[in-house]
């Protein structure tokens, strides 16, 4: 069985700085676990720092509050890794990509970061097969 | 790394429920057959590089990050 997640599952801002620790490495970023969720003024945007190497922060966005038509499944490997038993433990999160100069602002559909939001612990999951986007724009710069 | 050799059809077996078959071989192509849990999670290795590279250039030094905050805040006002 595995755990949907989808816009309905309730939204709920974070407004405080978070400690995220990511129980296993983003790929790319495989050597950090440790990280903090600084709100942009209050949210859904973030920047999410490295607690251990402070020239790398990826801006993120609250996934539902940028694509409202995005869903998928978590597998239960890793809804049981991250604590998650109901969608409503869950804050989705996206990497977003900001093109140099003018152009469009893209989300990472396609590997969403799940964060369990009582417990920080998070997972970068891949949703390979799916039709989710890399590069699914968000907004205009 | 482990090594083995193995044959069109024969297969190996990791922690005792996840099955990987050579089906075929064709010139420098393999069909590899996985027979695993639903809930576990089989990825192309160059999938997983692409979601690192976008991980890499999503990366920003602090330098930069007060340069893109007004962009940011666009999408905070108009999601």
């Amino acid at each position: 069985m595995s755990t949907t997640l989808a816009p309905s599952t309730p939204a709920e801002t974070v407004l405080q700085r978070t400690a995220v620790r990511f129980i296993a490495g983003m790929p790319g970023l495989e050597e950090y676990r440790a990280f903090t969720l600084v709100p942009v003024d209050g949210g859904p945007v973030y920047w999410l720092e490295c607690d251990e190497e402070p020239a790398i922060a990826l801006p993120v966005a609250e996934a539902f509050a940028v694509a409202p038509q995005y869903a998928f499944d978590l597998y239960t490997s890793d809804s049981r890794a991250l604590g998650i038993t109901e969608p409503a433990d869950a804050l989705v999160l996206v990497v977003l990509a900001v093109p140099p100069g003018r152009g469009t602002i893209t989300a990472n559909l396609f590997a969403p970061i799940v964060v369990n939001r009582s417990a920080g612990r998070a997972k970068q999951i891949i949703l390979d097969g799916s039709k989710h986007s890399l590069r699914h724009p968000v907004g205009e710069r | 790394m482990l090594i083995l050799t193995r044959k069109p059809e024969q297969s190996i077996i990791i922690a005792d429920d996840i099955v990987v078959t050579v089906l075929a071989v064709d010139g420098d192509r393999v069909k590899l057959g996985i027979k695993a849990p639903v809930d576990i999670s089989v990825l192309r290795d160059e999938v997983r590089r692409e979601v690192g590279g976008e991980n890499r250039r999503a990366a920003y030094s602090p330098a930069d990050r007060a340069k893109m905050e007004g962009m940011l805040r666009t999408l905070i006002r108009d999601p």
